[in-house]
């Protein structure tokens, strides 16, 4: 009751100031600021209510965002989100750096037939599941319909690859929220990492391919492939450096420890993003540290090389609760109903076909691995979840396929968008169905 | 850009490792002990940071971390109101209030009323004003702890008014914001326009503390006490900055309101106490990066400030123990113990450098010029008046 009227008090803040304009005050960052603290608190205290109807709370953060975002209520204008979107990427290199510190190698050793079974089943089932899909459903899809059979091939390998993306930030978030332990949580969540770094190196070599196929007037674009490799060595590369600095402060400074982690993973997308412009804009090379892979890899070498590993866990799930508030908030005030709307059918098509290939090629891993009859089922559950990565390469694949790319961006885009939405509550219950979560005891 | 990164990379850097350098119990003499103790050096740091010397936080980069100061704002009023409840100070006798609204106002008066005469400006003559009332609670306690007193009423006094004197400050600083304004905030009433500002302020504050209060007074637990705080703190100095209020004394209100409600505002306290020092480290480096001391103006209005605070504290005190002369026998010097600038001064300056004045950065620069000069000068005042009345024991 106290925390709707807290809910209350701060809807009806945002409300007047709204309904007022024009900052009187004339501070051009007063709004960030305010949308900054409506995001934390609103977002947090509608996710809490959410969660009595046992919804996970990063559902109600995302719920959160939609209302307050700018097809909604527009507290939170576009301009607003995109001088948020520093604190976005903070949230996600942070999240990153949780999702590496959780893959314990010591645990994971013996499950690494389990796991690469399950990764290469979930690749090729998905990936084959999806390509299939638009290939015999390319008449009925707006942006394929009368298109020449390489660029359906193309478009269907592009998407396909799209498909096998996951989010190992939901995923993560799900897991700290839920309290979850145990082999089921470590190899979802293992499989989940594991999978989304292979979708960026398959989803370069498949562009580079199906530009070749589409443009016969473009060989196999070698160099770029060669980029991307070099991309994911120079991340893990770098991620290594930057596991051994952190725990280096750790050890020897051992002071403000939080602080210094927001600073890291804020630091972190930056500088990539400043190194890419770089060279980009003066050596015309195009070249992207990928953050989270960066992050990921920091966190994997502290938890596993260092002796802090168990210290810097402890001390990342203690801030992990405004940065989840945040960033899920953000993700769904970003959701662009208006492109959700114009292309909800396709899209709601493709989750459904990607839901049900992910949960088949979960099962018949499974099986072959010999799981439990309770994991055989809820395996599949655990990975609809897409965010991050996902969204990044709809980007590029917009970029690279002027002709259809922006219209199948938009597609893929709202499938994510349901994905994410559907996602987390799937794996909160699935985690909870093999008996592995272990909520926290609630206090009010 | 990367000048931005770098800047923060350093900032934090120099903040976080600062905090565990500094603040500590150096084997120094006493004068250098208590500027260390203070943390005055990190201003110096500032400074070669910023646009007079390397210029790594240069202005651009400086308004692009903007958040940052309203999130540091927003952390020290709340701080601060936090620590002003109701029933610990009525266990204080009536008459110290009474004295320590006898002494900030004196000071008030006799550092304002030169600055109206010079700047042509009342609200803006409000501001050094203000800031001459803030007395440092923190470094008083420090001198006592250094020189170890036997318990005295008088020191209790110091002490009492040394918090209490930097709600006045604050108020008045409030005050200040709103009488910018040249409407008021009801349509076709504009009459008392900055009373009309002020109590929006009041409710704006007292709305943000009840909203902490509604959050926290349940046990709730450590991760969700610090979304509550951090959410409050920039959802209020969003709030103030939107309107063109002081997200100081909005702070302070709602700080003051939660700590006047039951509830867990101990715990809230704490939580945010102990990120008291990279908080008010990485505001001392901001504040040197905006300090530009150069020209004769800054050092002249410098010099008025300290002279017209001087007299002010040393006046105000003597009013004020003459004031409490029938209960305690107080020190006529007792200004003189009052003369350390709380890091309040430096939160006031950075309030100042975010507003559109255009004297605020002449402001800005004599603020933290004064500042400095007075944190090299005060302890060695305090330390006299303490040693003298309390025959201290070093």
């Amino acid at each position: 009751m106290r925390r709707l009227a807290a809910l209350l008090i701060i809807v009806s803040f945002m409300a007047i100031l709204s309904a007022g304009g024009e900052s009187p005050g004339g501070q051009q960052w007063a709004l960030v600021s305010l949308s900054f603290g409506f995001v934390l608190l609103g977002a947090y205290l509608f996710g809490d209510m959410l969660s009595w109807a046992r919804f996970p709370k990063i559902t109600g953060y995302i719920i959160a965002g939609i209302l307050a975002g700018p097809f909604v209520s527009n507290f939170l204008t576009a301009a607003t989100l995109e001088d948020l979107k520093l604190f976005d990427n903070l949230a996600l290199a942070f999240i990153a750096l949780s999702a590496g510190g959780e893959l314990e190698l010591a645990r994971l050793r013996h499950r690494w037939k389990t796991l690469g079974i399950s990764v290469l089943f979930q690749v090729i089932g998905v990936f084959a599941g999806v390509f299939a899909l638009i290939f015999l459903g390319g008449r009925f899809i707006p942006f394929l319909n009368n298109a020449p059979m390489p660029v359906v091939l193309g478009a269907a390998a592009v998407i396909g690859v799209l498909a096998i993306a996951r989010s190992p930030s939901s995923a993560i978030a799900i897991i700290s929220e839920s309290r979850a332990k145990g082999p089921f949580t470590e190899t979802t969540l293992g499989v989940t990492v594991i999978i989304d770094v292979l979708a960026i190196a398959l989803f370069a070599a498949t562009v580079s391919l199906t530009q070749a196929m589409v443009r016969p007037e473009l060989t196999i674009n070698v160099l770029f492939l060669v980029t991307v490799g070099m991309e994911l060595i120079g991340s893990v590369a770098a991620g290594t450096a930057l596991g051994w600095i952190v725990a280096f402060y750790i050890q020897r400074v051992g002071t403000e420890i939080p602080v210094f982690i927001l600073a890291v993973a804020f630091l972190v997308t930056f500088f990539s993003n400043q190194f890419a412009e770089f060279l980009d804009r003066f050596y015309e090379v195009r070249f992207h540290f990928e953050p989270m892979l960066i992050c990921m890899t920091a966190g994997f070498y502290i938890r596993n090389y260092t002796q802090i590993g168990a210290f810097f866990l402890e001390r990342l799930d203690r801030l992990s609760l405004p940065v989840y508030v945040l960033f899920f908030a953000l993700i769904g005030a970003a959701l662009d109903l208006r492109m959700l709307g114009q292309t909800w059918a396709v899209a709601v098509l493709l989750a459904l076909g990607r839901g049900f290939f992910i949960w088949a090629s979960a099962w018949l891993s499974g099986r072959i691995s010999k799981n439990p009859p309770v994991f055989l089922q809820m395996e599949g559950l655990s990975y609809i979840a897409q965010a991050g990565v996902s969204l990044g390469l709809c980007g590029i694949l917009a970029k690279s396929f002027p002709d259809w790319g922006p219209e199948a961006a938009v597609t893929v885009v709202a499938m994510i968008a349901i994905n994410q939405f559907v996602g987390p509550i799937t794996y909160q219950y699935a985690l909870e169905k093999v008996g592995e979560a272990r909520h926290r005891r609630r206090g009010r | 850009m990367f000048q931005t990164v770098a800047g923060i990379l350093i900032l934090l850097f120099i903040s976080l490792t600062g905090s565990r350098k500094t603040f500590v119990r150096l084997r120094l003499p006493f004068g250098a002990k208590m500027f260390f103790l203070t943390g005055t050096e990190f201003i110096f740091i500032g400074l070669i940071l910023g646009e007079p010397f390397i210029a790594l936080l240069d202005r651009e980069t400086l308004q692009r971390l903007g958040p940052l100061f309203s999130l540091g704002l927003g952390y020290f009023g709340l701080l601060f109101g936090l620590q002003f409840e109701w029933e610990k100070l009525r266990r204080f006798s009536r008459r110290f209030f009474g004295a320590a609204a006898i002494q900030a106002g004196t000071t008030l008066i006799v550092v304002a009323l030169p600055f109206a005469w010079m700047l042509a400006s009342g609200h803006l003559a409000l501001i050094p004003g203000a800031v001459a009332c803030c007395s440092s609670p923190a470094m008083i306690a420090l001198v006592i702890q250094e020189t170890r007193p036997p318990h005295r009423a008088d020191l209790d006094l110091i002490r009492y008014i040394g918090g209490v004197d930097t709600i006045i400050g604050f108020t008045v600083l409030g005050l200040a914001a709103c009488m910018r304004f040249p409407g008021g905030l009801l349509p076709g009433a504009n009459s008392l326009a900055a009373f009309q500002w002020m109590g929006a302020a009041i409710a704006c504050g007292i709305t943000s503390g009840f909203l902490l209060h509604l959050l926290t007074q349940v046990h709730c637990k450590e991760d969700e006490l610090w979304v509550f705080t951090i959410g409050v703190i920039t959802f209020a100095g969003g709030v103030s900055l939107f309107w063109g209020l002081s997200p100081l004394f909005v702070a302070m209100v709602a700080g003051m309101t939660a700590s006047n409600l039951p509830g867990s505002k101990d715990r809230v306290f704490m939580a945010i106490a102990r990120q008291e020092k990279p908080f008010y480290i990485l505001f001392l480096i901001l504040a040197g990066a905006v300090w530009q001391p150069a020209g004769w103006l800054v050092f002249a209005l410098a010099a008025v400030y300290l002279a017209a605070r001087t007299a002010g504290k040393l006046s105000g005190g003597f009013l004020a123990a003459a004031y409490v002369g029938r209960e305690i026998k107080a020190s006529p010097w007792l200004g003189a113990g009052l003369m350390s600038q709380s890091g309040v001064a430096i939160a006031v300056a950075m309030e100042l450098y975010l507003s559109k004045d255009p004297v605020a950065d002449l402001l800005v620069a004599m603020l933290i010029t004064a500042f400095v000069a007075n944190e090299l000068l005060s302890p060695p005042m305090i330390y006299r008046l303490v040693r003298r009345t309390g025959k201290s024991a070093p």
